[in-house]
This record gives structure tokens, C-alpha cells and sequence, in this order.
């Protein structure tokens, strides 16, 4: 089956010289992809650092949440209005913000998510916020968890 | 040349994969996510997470599900169905193409599509700090000529020369490395978020041929979170009388929640939902408080598992293949990550399934892997191997001291300095050993070889530097070389990888099986050499301080080196421990009376002689390299 090629000396040379060709730049690119990848593990790395924590924190948002439930459902609140003073200073610590906005801010898909929109009544400006369901927070700079607003349409 | 990318671009979400050293790796996208939602604000060119989170104000305006419109006609049956139900405008442009409208300008899917590229490519080029300019894309193995070339013209739209449009089951059949295998036939079974495909693959002398594919272009992930969200909305209902589902506050908690607990359950046999202050009753607040089985969650979809089969039967039908010639079963799509998902396609092809790759990322790492072949980056870097077993030497005591661990890619090289076990040592024995198993004798020699002439000096002192360097071909060479006379010997050891699977399955297993008592063995090892260097000092100490030691103290150590000695022999470890401690407490005693005397000495002899310390300090060998506390072994 395989046919033996005679190669004159001529074209042995080329086809040495192809494949040191080859072999230089499968080394200059194996050598390039490490530099990057060097270069790419440490920002990681500082990025890892730096967003750690961010899945437990994510995580425990909805404990807060529900604090925030249970004091626009109860009547006297004044101890769980501590508790979630102490949850926020607790998050502020670690590098999270609340995401600060009102009735009357301009949506902003950057930090807000809307759940609903509703009929803006006379008065009221469209692509506004109505509403604030649900708080959402900033990781340093990242977002945590969008604000879920209700916005007048 | 710049680096070609390969990308998933998907009916809900979209990613990007590059190869890297041989492998895929999958871009986060600037969110951080290694997935993009494929979600358009076409108006404003917002793309992902930031375009959906808008969905809901702009309905008209946001749009999604872009792939089910390319490159159909406006009046295909499938583009008459679904824009009955998206919530944005679908209109008939050019040549009768699918178009969609928004604030009166039209925008074909490929111009949509082209966004999604756009952001990917962006991600991309900010991952990899270099332009971006290729792409090899993946497509369903159902489209036809126009849809693959309306998603080939999406990339070149955004600024991508698509080297290769590729079918979805053939990345993921690429991902897993089938493509190595002889010829065999491949069922790959992808439930994404919004669609079901099912493809029958075929190889052959390297090429994968579609022999049938089939679907269901309504059936995913969602639909899944849809039955767990009418579940606990209905129980709720029935308690409280309230229908959480009109409240849309209530129902985004119960989204989440749902999804939270379907992820829950595919690791866990019960999750715990739990939403206080879910709504306002008529007698204050109502809490939303219930457990999920994993056995209840099959309940509820296993209409739609079933669903999923219907397919499956008709595209084996079309395929011409009988259900045992199935050789391999590949799952794709988030929703295959569900037990009685494999649990199923494992009983109807009556094999196990493939999984382990991320079933959302094995498209996007397929497609980068198609990519690597065509920039010649796979071929020639896949072919670097990793040595299967730790490469080492014996150092005293019997024990394998490890240069190079297993599983190093090679070629690479180790060194590592050793000293002399022994005063006066004037050879050092190299005995290279391959195996996993702490104890020399243990594993297997390679070889050994001699390396003498050390110029006669106290143990420890004389620094030997023993290099292995492994090279792509599996030839290990070992030399030794004293680093005070430059002194060197060498071996070279071929096919030092070259064990056959079966072996080095079985020297791992014998490792892992004496795993324990090699434990102990080596203890006892290590508290062997620490008595003897503990009888090497105090016989030492008697030798060189006999005038400044008193008759008594003598005596004393001399009487524990013996006992020390004798029970060397019998090895019990606990007694040795104890011994070498009477021994040193001993010895420490005697010591600091020297250390007393010494001390006194050198305060008149630093006070003559101050200057003369510093060049001894500075001396540069003795700075350069760490002494191995284990030392080579005597000859």
C-alpha cells in the first residue's frame, strides 16, 4: 500500500526547513499563550480576591429580604428595624452598597430589573420608577442583584 | 495570527470558548458570567442581562428567540406559529424573509444576531487583550442552507470572518473527544431553556455526518420551572385562597424560588421552600413554607420527560438505527444536569450517558475545539503528554523522595540538592525510582548509577544537584553533580512513561491500597533516621568534648545510645520515640554546659576578632540552594 517517495536532496531540505518552520512557531505560540495566560492568572486571581465572597453574600440577600417583608407586615417592628440595621452595616463593611434609588428615579437597566410596568397617571413621567419591590445591591463594582422596580409605562 | 474563537450562539443564551494551551476555556462575559443571555435592545444595542432586565417594560422593543426567525421565510409554518406568542413584531422584508419591526425600523435576526456576536467578540477581545477576528459558530443540525448562511452573515455583521459554521451535536460530540475514537455512532440529547434537539451522529474516517435529527422547538428548561411554579402557586391557592400568580411581585419570588429549588434537587433529595411574608391575607401577613421531593418533582414533569422521547424514537426511526448500534450518548442543555433526565436516557439506550463536561458550556468548548483544529493548535499540542507516574529516587532510609509528581505535562525538569547521609561520604548512590508508593523498595527501579569523588567532608556538607528532565518522547535523563568540584555522572533511562495502561493502573491501585500501612512505614522510617541522627550527634559530642565532659554525664549517654541502639533494631516506634527523647534530654543537659564554656570562649575571641566574621557570612554557596533534609543514600 505505501509507496516509498525517493526525495532528491533538495527537497529534503524544504521539508526539513517547513518543519522547523512549524515547530518555531507552534514554540512561539505555545510560549505567547503562557505569557498571556500568566498575565490573565494574576488579574484573575485579583479578581477571585476580590469578588470571593460574592455568592455567599449573594445568598444571604433574601434572609434580608424577608426582614424587610416582615416590617412592612408587622405592627410594632422596632427590634427587627435593629436587626436589619445590623444586616446592612454588616454588608456595608464588606464592601456592599445598596443600590440607593426612589420612587421618582429614572429606570436604569444598568442597576434596576423591572418585574412590571403600569399606566402612568396623569402627572407622572413614562420610564420612571413607581415603585421599588425589592432592594439590589453592588458588590464594589459589580452588580450584586439588580433593584427590581415597578416603572410607569 | 490572531486566535479564533468558537461561539454557541443559542435560542436563550449565548456563549464564547477559546482554546488555550490545548484546551477550551470558556470567556466570562463582562458580567462575569460565562453565559449572555440572547437578548437584544436593537434600538439602543444593549445585549444580555441589562437588555432583559427590561423585558418586561419594552416588550415590543426587547427581543429574544432571535434564532427561531433565521433565515426563514416569513410564511414558513414555524415563523407563522411563534410570532403568535413573541411579544414583538414580526413582519415580512425582503425577498419574503422573516424581518422584525421595532419603532418602525426593521432589523433582520441576522442584524440581531450580529449583536450578540458583537458583545461576545467584545468580551472576548477585553479576556484575551488581543483582537478578535474569526469564529467558528455553531448552528442546530436541522438548519438549512439559508439559516446557516443568515448565521454566517450575522458574523460578518459584527466584524467575524466565520471560518466554519458547525453543528451543535458535532461540538459536543468534539467536546468529549469522541472524534479520536474509532468509527462509532453518537445519540447527542439537548434540552436547553427553550428547545429540545436530539441528533444521531455518525463517524467516519473523522468526519461526523448528521444521520437524523429531530425535535421539539417547545420544550425546556422553562417549561420545567413553569410546572414547580404552578405547583406551589396552586397549593397556595387552595390554602389561602390567594392566587400568587396575579400578584407579579409575589410571582418574580416564586420564579426564583422555582428555580432555586429544580437546581436544588438535582444534588439533594428534598429542597425547602421558604418565602415569608409572601402576600398580605385578609387576616394579616401569609407565609409561603413547603418542601419539594425530588420523587414529587419527577411527578410533576414527568409528562414532559416523557415528552422528550417522542423524538428521540422518531429521529432513531429516521436514522435507520437500531437503539443498541447507539454507541455513545452525549447530554447537553442545563436541563440534562436533572437525575431522572439521565436516569431515562440511560434506560432507553440502555448505556450510560456522557456528562461531565458543564452541559451549558460543552457547545461553546466543542465549537473552540473546531476552531483549535483549524489554526493547527490542536493537533500538534494535544499531543503533549503527561508522564503517569511519579518519577523520584531513594534517599536514606529506604524512602522514594518524588523530583517530578505524576500527571506533569512533559517535557519538563526538576532538580532538586541532596547532601551525604554519612561523614566523610565520598559517594553518593542515584537510584531512580517510578511509582507512587512511599517506600523505595516499593516501586519500580529505573536504574541507578554512582556519582563519587565528593571530596571527604561532614554529612550534610557536600551539595549534590540531581536534575531529571523528562522530554516529549518519554526519555528520562538523570545527572548528578557535586557542586563543589563540578563533578557530574549521568543515565539516561528510555521509556520512562512507557507503561502500558494496564500497569500503571495497577501501580496505582497497589498505592492506593497501602496507602495506610505506607503510612506507618514510612513513620517508622522517619523515626529511625531521626535516632540515628540523634545517636550521630551525641556520639559525636562525646568524641570531640570527651575532656569537657564529666564521668557521670558520660556514662549516662553512653548507657542510652546502647539502649537507643538495641531497640533500633526490634522497631517497635513508640519505645524508639521515647528513647530518643531519654537520649536527648540527655544530651541537652551536657549541652549546655558546653554551650556555657563555648559561649565565654567566643565573647573574648569576638571581642579580638570582630572584623574577621563578616566575609564568612557573605559566602555565596552556601546560600544558593536548599539541602534536602532527606539525603542520598550511601552506597
Amino acid at each position: 500500500m505505501v509507496k516509498k517517495i525517493k526525495y532528491n536532496k533538495e527537497d529534503q531540505v524544504k521539508l526539513v526547513e517547513n518543519r522547523v518552520k512549524l515547530a518555531e512557531d507552534q514554540m512561539k505560540r505555545a510560549v505567547a499563550d503562557y505569557r498571556n495566560l500568566q498575565a490573565r492568572v494574576i488579574r484573575e486571581k485579583e479578581d477571585f480576591a476580590k469578588y470571593a465572597n460574592s455568592k455567599l453574600i449573594t445568598a444571604f440577600l433574601p434572609v434580608r429580604d424577608a426582614l424587610v417583608r416582615a416590617i412592612d407586615h408587622l405592627e410594632e417592628t422596632s427590634g427587627v428595624q435593629l436587626i436589619l440595621k445590623q444586616f446592612d452595616d454588616t454588608l456595608s463593611q464588606e464592601g456592599v452598597s445598596k443600590i440607593e434609588l426612589e420612587a421618582g428615579s429614572k429606570f436604569d437597566p444598568e442597576v434596576m430589573e423591572a418585574i412590571d410596568g403600569i399606566k402612568a397617571e396623569s402627572g407622572k413621567k413614562i420610564g420612571v420608577v413607581a415603585e421599588v419591590l425589592r432592594a439590589g445591591f453592588k458588590y464594589k463594582e459589580r452588580v450584586l442583584r439588580p433593584a427590581e422596580v415597578r416603572v410607569y409605562t | 495570527m490572531t486566535k479564533i474563537v468558537g461561539i454557541d450562539l443559542g435560542t436563550t443564551n449565548s456563549a464564547i470558548a477559546v482554546m488555550e494551551g490545548g484546551e477550551s476555556k470558556m470567556i466570562p462575559s463582562s458580567e462575569g458570567r460565562n453565559i449572555v443571555p440572547s437578548v437584544v435592545d436593537p434600538i439602543k444595542r444593549v445585549v444580555g442581562d441589562v437588555a432583559k432586565r427590561q423585558q418586561v417594560l419594552k416588550p415590543e422593543q426587547i427581543i429574544f428567540s432571535i434564532k427561531r426567525l433565521m433565515g426563514r421565510r416569513f410564511d414558513d409554518k414555524s415563523v407563522q406559529k411563534d410570532k403568535e406568542w413573541l411579544p414583538y413584531k414580526v413582519i415580512k422584508g425582503k425577498n419574503n424573509l422573516a424581518v422584525v419591526e421595532v419603532e418602525g425600523k426593521e432589523y433582520a435576526p441576522q442584524e440581531i444576531s450580529a449583536m450578540i456576536l458583537s458583545k461576545l467578540k467584545k468580551d472576548a477581545e477585553n479576556y484575551l487583550g488581543e483582537k478578535v477576528e474569526e469564529a467558528v459558530i455553531t448552528v442546530p443540525a436541522y438548519f438549512d442552507d439559508s439559516q446557516r448562511q443568515a448565521t454566517k452573515e450575522a458574523g460578518e455583521i459584527a466584524g467575524l470572518k466565520v471560518k466554519r459554521i458547525l453543528n451543535e451535536p458535532t461540538a459536543a460530540a468534539l467536546a468529549y473527544g469522541l472524534d479520536k475514537k474509532h468509527s462509532h455512532t453518537v445519540a447527542v440529547y439537548d434540552l436547553g431553556g427553550g428547545t429540545f434537539d436530539i441528533t444521531i451522529l455518525e463517524l467516519d474516517e473523522g468526519v461526523y455526518e448528521v444521520k437524523a435529527t429531530n425535535g421539539d422547538t417547545h420544550l425546556g428548561g422553562d417549561d420545567f420551572d413553569q410546572k414547580i411554579i404552578n405547583f406551589l402557586a396552586d397549593s397556595f391557592k387552595k390554602e389561602h385562597n390567594i392566587d400568587l400568580k396575579k400578584d407579579k411581585q409575589a410571582l418574580q419570588r416564586l420564579r426564583e424560588a422555582a428555580e432555586k429549588a429544580k437546581i436544588e434537587l438535582s444534588t439533594s433529595s428534598d429542597a425547602e421552600i421558604n418565602l415569608p411574608f409572601i402576600t398580605q391575607g385578609a387576616d394579616g401577613p401569609l407565609h409561603l413554607v413547603t418542601k419539594l421531593t425530588r420523587a414529587k418533582l419527577e411527578d410533576l414533569v414527568s409528562d414532559l420527560v416523557l415528552k422528550s422521547f417522542e423524538p428521540v424514537k422518531e429521529c432513531l426511526k429516521d436514522s435507520g438505527k437500531e437503539k443498541s448500534k447507539i454507541d455513545e450518548i452525549i447530554l447537553v442543555g442545563g436541563m440534562t444536569r436533572m437525575p431522572k433526565i439521565q436516569e431515562e436516557v440511560g434506560k432507553f439506550f440502555g448505556k450510560e450517558p456522557h456528562k461531565g463536561i458543564n452541559p451549558d458550556e460543552v457547545v461553546a468548548a466543542g465549537a473552540a475545539i473546531q476552531a483549535g483544529i483549524l489554526m493547527g493548535d490542536v493537533k500538534d499540542v494535544l499531543l503533549l503528554d503527561v508522564t503517569p507516574l511519579t518519577l523520584g529516587l531513594e534517599t536514606l532510609g529506604g524512602v522514594k523522595t518524588p523530583l517530578i509528581e505524576r500527571n506533569t505535562t512533559i517535557p519538563t525538569s526538576k532538580s532538586q540538592v541532596f547532601s551525604t547521609a554519612a561523614d566523610n561520604q565520598t559517594q553518593v548512590e542515584i537510584h531512580v525510582l517510578q511509582g507512587e508508593r512511599p517506600r523505595a523498595v516499593d516501586n519500580k527501579s529505573l536504574g541507578r548509577f554512582v556519582l563519587d569523588g565528593i571530596p571527604p567532608s561532614p554529612r550534610g556538607v557536600p551539595q549534590v544537584e540531581v536534575e531529571f528532565d523528562l522530554d516529549a518522547d518519554g526519555i528520562l535523563k538523570v545527572k548528578a553533580k557535586d557542586k563543589a568540584t563540578g563533578k557530574e555522572q549521568s543515565i539516561q533511562i528510555k521509556g520512562a512513561t512507557g507503561l502500558s495502561e494496564e500497569e500503571v493502573e495497577k501501580m496505582k491501585k497497589e498505592a492506593e491500597e497501602h496507602a495506610e500501612e505506607d503510612k506507618k512505614e514510612q513513620e517508622t522510617i522517619e523515626i529511625k533516621n531521626q535516632a540515628e541522627t540523634v545517636i550521630y550527634t551525641a556520639e559525636k559530642t562525646l568524641r570531640e568534648s570527651k575532656d569537657k565532659i564529666k564521668k557521670e554525664d558520660k556514662k549516662e549517654i553512653e548507657d542510652k545510645i546502647k539502649e537507643l541502639k538495641e531497640i533500633l533494631e526490634k522497631g517497635e516506634k513508640d519505645e524508639i520515640t521515647t528513647k530518643i527523647e531519654e537520649l536527648s534530654q540527655s544530651l541537652s543537659k551536657v549541652g549546655e554546659v558546653l554551650n556555657k564554656e563555648q559561649q565565654e570562649k567566643e565573647e573574648t575571641k569576638e571581642n579580638n576578632e570582630l572584623d574577621k566574621e563578616e566575609p564568612a557570612k557573605a559566602d555565596p554557596n552556601k546560600v544558593d540552594g536548599d539541602v534536602e533534609e532527606g539525603e542520598v543514600v550511601e552506597d
